[in-house]
């Protein structure tokens, strides 16, 4: 090895070996399989036998019913199927006949017996204890540290819920409003219901399969059969969906009216779950506490679950979603899932099951109906007239003809003299202004500097090489540069081939820069504008080829790594200040100054914060207006 | 010239800017022209964008083909690339979508299902073929009301067939059904057919899955390693960039090496047995938890770094939004700024 290869070689060659050695191994699975090899696994959970489907039967519009389920789920049924299944997970349903309006659906989650295991294990370790046990609930080991929920002890019933404060950390949940009987009673969705879904917040539905079907709408209310025909009833009569529910969501063959669950000796848990994901779901649950610690008799089951991990059985729990919120006559959609229950029994997990509501999806920000200012941005609004008012002053002083001094900038004075070391060394230049698009500032800032930095290279004719993650910055750039050529004259050293578009893709784009980089050995890499994890490998090839390198960014995150790597770094603010500091236009550089006048405000409020803060929070002004002048204070600061 | 390649751009620039500021703080109703236009206005960036892509593939093709034409130094890389190129290309292109055509799917003939995975095929006979009930998806469509289901309910072909479903038996490797252990209602086990109802694009001919495996082996075989491969090599970059970080050379220097000391070690199990270690150290010890250190440090004088970094950062970047909306920075246009 030592005599084929040189000693820098190694590393690289034990690289692509391994590299090789990667590639082949996938085709050993991509080999076709016996048919159906996912057969086993299906059959474990009870609904790997699909019975051949009826005639007649196929006529539901899987479209629609997918359409639906991702107006549920806090991502789309595609992306579940193309980015999160496992291969041996069932289809999407779709396949039964709906009535001709579908007004609610239903989707379970289905987890095999390792992603389970594996997230209990994960649950257990990770999820703190309550900070007290409290009286009658059960304590929820598992909590994860970033979920904010309040379990609230409702009894069911008429009475709104009565709030327990279970410490720092657990936000007192509002009490619903109350609802006419009639409405409430059909708010119930008939089915089991956990909020899972909350505990594992997108990760559950990313490790879990779905499957969509319809149901029917639910008919007429009567006194004791409400939703009749509602969403579980439904489900639990067909024949391939009642299997797994049994066997899975613990859902019981007969489940008792909405109205029955209101009896007033059972107990139920509402769990508000504030922390969608998406901002889509909202799920609002309750869930039926009683006998939580014991199978029901006609649901889940030990011995119903053979080849289920008896571990992993658990207890489960008779549970209803409440949509308080939803007028009776709507149509309410509805998401089923099942998944694990941390919070009921504090070891043993159980496999409980999620519905829930999606009310309509509220705006992300609250526009304020028709006002005429959104109330909400107003403080941005004065902070951008401010800023504009900073530098228009700036600006008008500079225009005044006052002298306004920029301090020196160790990264932009480097340039030219890093172009002149390449031009003596006969070698070339390198510039990459990032991999972002066009619509970042820091690319615009970085094209900014590349002009500057390839007139200077124009007036040595020192070959100027710019390859691009992005066409539309690779078409801007050919632009800037054959204008800096031209402004010095030397259209003829011009070569458009030597800004190149290469990749999109991240880590393509590196490996091909560092092609270029090896093959044509710059003396001087500068590397202004947006960078990821790419940083460190381009800096650190360029330092092997012993190039002199200037760099620049505002992601906070990378500036290390190029402090670390390259010889003069631009951070941050410094990126956008090199337009003005090359320029030196009185316009330019009073808008420099009115970001550092901008800047001493900042540190003004920064300072005042701090001081009122500190009164506030250390009870030396306790007076109730200073108190509330210090949460507004901080309120809008924020 | 000037006026298209300076001017208008300047102009637009100053509209478009205007225009998004005004709708990002007004409070209007989302149907309101000014709301449609910020919904709008981006969605119109990722078309050109989508357009450059066109663009950037020109430009790399053309660039290698004339490098391997000149026989420039080195245009054995140039053959890969293109070779590579194409061969994605055309494997991507065609992975998904050749597909027979639906109405040549032929009951009883032999083809292969791709599975739900989308990973492999196996052998299948059609046995049956559903259609839909088109009357029943228009008289949802007719029900459901809204502008866009009575259009399409409007355009729907109540003469055309569409399949819905097709009902195929897996076979084994001599063309025999495959056959499967279900329970009846009893709990015994009996053999049955296995039959299951796929959609037509799962249904491919030998030309659908030469196609799909390619795809598969360059996009998973050869793509995905190259990729972790670079990625990877982070870790050692990370060494080596450390190694030169951190060689004392100053004040200044060995107090960052002694920061970042502390830091990985606070990182490491190690920590709490040295931590144990030094709480013997009298007086000063029980200050010396190294995890607690390595908090401090990130929570108090690092954030506090960064916070500044990004406050700078983003008036800076809010400076250079402002000139280019005013036309005072111009340089990204070509020319003096």
């Amino acid at each position: 090895m030592n005599v084929v290869l040189r000693h820098n070689m190694r590393i690289p060659a034990i690289a692509l070996i391994l590299a090789f050695i990667a590639s082949i191994s996938p085709l050993m699975v991509i080999a076709p399989k016996p048919v159906l090899g996912a057969e086993p696994m299906l059959e474990q959970f009870g609904i790997g036998e699909p019975p051949p489907p009826p005639e007649g039967v196929h006529k539901t519009v899987s479209k629609t019913a997918r359409r639906a389920a991702s107006s549920v789920l806090p991502i789309s049924f595609d992306r579940i199927f193309e980015e999160m299944l496992p291969d041996s997970f069932i289809e999407v349903s779709a396949q039964k006949i709906a009535p001709a309006d579908v007004d609610a659906l239903y989707i379970s989650f289905e987890q095999t017996p390792e992603i389970l295991s594996e997230n209990i294990e994960m649950g257990k370790k990770s999820m703190p204890m309550l900070p007290e046990p409290v009286e009658g609930i059960p304590q929820p080991k598992n909590l994860p540290p970033s979920y904010t929920t309040s379990i609230v002890k409702h009894s069911p019933g008429i009475k709104p819920p009565p709030v327990v404060d279970l410490g720092e950390g657990y936000v007192p949940v509002p009490t619903p409003p109350t609802i006419e009987l009639e409405e409430e009673a059909d708010a119930w969705v008939s089915g089991a219901v956990h909020h899972a879904d909350g505990i594992y917040g997108g990760s559950f539905s990313h490790s879990c399969c779905s499957r969509a079907s319809y149901v029917p709408p639910p008919v007429e209310l009567s006194n004791n059969e409400l939703r009749e025909k509602a969403v579980v009833n439904n489900l639990r009569h067909r024949p391939e969906t009642s299997a797994t529910y049994r066997r899975y969501s613990g859902m019981v063959p007969e489940l008792p009216p909405a109205v029955d669950l209101r009896q007033p000796e059972e107990d139920v848990w509402a769990v508000y779950d504030n922390d969608s994901v998406s901002g889509e779901l909202e799920m609002t649950a309750a869930v039926k506490a009683a006998e939580m610690a014991v199978c029901n008799d006609q649901g889940i089951a030990n011995e119903n679950l053979p080849e289920f991990p008896q571990s992993l059985s658990g207890t489960v729990s008779e549970t209803a979603a409440n949509t308080v919120n939803e007028p009776a006559s709507s149509h309410v959609k509805t998401a089923v899932g099942t998944a694990m229950d941390h919070t009921v029994a504090a070891s043993v997990p159980a496999v409980a099951t999620v519905a829930a509501t999606s009310p309509q999806p509220k705006p992300a920000v609250n526009t304020g109906g028709t006002s005429f200012i959104v109330p909400e941005r107003v403080p941005v609004l004065i902070i951008l007239i401010v800023f504009c008012a900073c530098i228009w002053h700036a600006v008008s002083k500079a225009r005044r003809g006052e002298a306004l001094f920029i301090r020196k900038i160790s990264g932009l004075s480097a340039l030219e003299d890093a172009v002149g070391r390449a031009t003596e060394m006969g070698r070339g230049v390198l510039y990459i202004p990032g991999i972002a698009d066009m619509d970042d500032i820091q690319t615009i800032a970085g094209v900014t500097i590349m002009g500057h930095v390839a007139k200077t290279a124009a007036e040595y004719e020192t070959p100027f090489y710019n390859p691009m993650a992005r066409s539309f910055v690779m078409s801007v750039a050919q632009e800037v540069v054959k204008q800096a050529y031209l402004e010095k004259g030397k259209m003829d050293a011009y070569r458009p081939d030597r800004i190149t578009y290469l990749t999109d893709d991240q880590f393509g784009f590196v490996s091909g820069v560092a092609g270029l980089m090896t093959r044509e050995k710059p003396a001087a890499c500068f590397y202004f504008g947006t960078f990821y994890a790419e940083s460190l490998i381009l800096a650190e090839t360029g330092n092997s080829v012993g190039a002199i390198q200037v760099s620049g960014t505002a992601e906070a995150s990378q500036i290390p790594f190029f402090v670390a790597a390259c010889d003069y770094t631009l951070i941050g603010e410094e990126l956008y200040a090199a337009s003005a500091y090359f320029s030196k236009n009185p316009r330019e550089i009073g808008t420099l100054k009115g970001q550092d006048l901008m800047k001493v405000l900042i540190i003004f409020s920064i300072i005042f914060a701090t001081i009122v803060v500190t009164l506030k929070e250390g009870q030396f002004i306790a007076s109730p207006g200073f108190v509330n002048f210090a949460e507004r204070f901080m309120h809008y600061l924020k | 010239m000037l006026f298209i390649k300076r001017t208008l751009p300047l102009f637009v620039t100053f509209v478009v800017g205007t225009l998004m500021i005004i709708a990002f703080f007004s409070g209007a109703s989302p149907d309101s022209p000014i709301k449609r236009i910020e919904s709008t206005l981006p969605r119109w960036t990722q078309i050109v964008m989508a357009f450059t892509m066109v663009l950037g593939s020109l430009n790399l093709v053309l660039i290698n083909l004339r490098k391997v034409n000149r026989k420039v130094p080195g245009y054995g890389y140039s053959i890969v690339l293109l070779v590579g190129f194409f061969a994605m290309a055309i494997a991507g292109l065609f992975a998904g979508s050749w597909r027979i055509a639906e109405k040549n799917i032929k009951v009883g003939g032999v083809y292969r299902c791709l599975d739900q995975s989308g990973r492999s095929f196996s052998k299948v006979m059609v046995i049956g073929i559903d259609y839909l009930d088109l009357e029943a998806e228009k008289a949802a469509l007719l029900k459901a009301g809204d502008p866009a289901s009575l259009e399409t309910a409007a355009g729907l072909d109540m003469n055309a067939k569409v399949v819905d479903r097709i009902r195929v038996a897996y076979l084994d490797k001599d063309d025999k059904v495959l056959k499967r252990t279900v329970k009846d209602e009893k709990g015994r086990e009996k053999e049955v057919d296995y039959i299951e109802a796929v959609t037509s694009d799962r249904i491919k001919g030998i030309c659908g899955v030469l196609m799909h495996d390619s795809q598969r082996i360059l996009y998973k075989g050869v793509f995905a390693n190259a990729q972790a491969t670079m990625f990877s090599l982070l870790a050692f970059f990370v060494a080596s960039a450390s190694f030169r970080a951190f060689r004392i050379k100053s004040k200044e220097s060995a107090l960052l090496m002694l920061s970042a000391f502390i830091v990985m070690l606070g990182n490491i199990p190690l920590a709490n047995t040295v931590s144990m270690w030094l709480m013997k150290i009298p007086v000063i010890g029980k200050f010396l938890d190294i995890v607690t250190i390595k908090e401090w440090l990130l929570a108090y004088p690092s954030s506090a770094a960064q916070t500044a970094i990004i406050i700078g950062a983003t008036l800076g970047s809010m400076t250079a939004s402002l000139k280019i909306l005013l036309g005072i920075e111009r340089s990204h246009l070509g020319g003096e700024g």
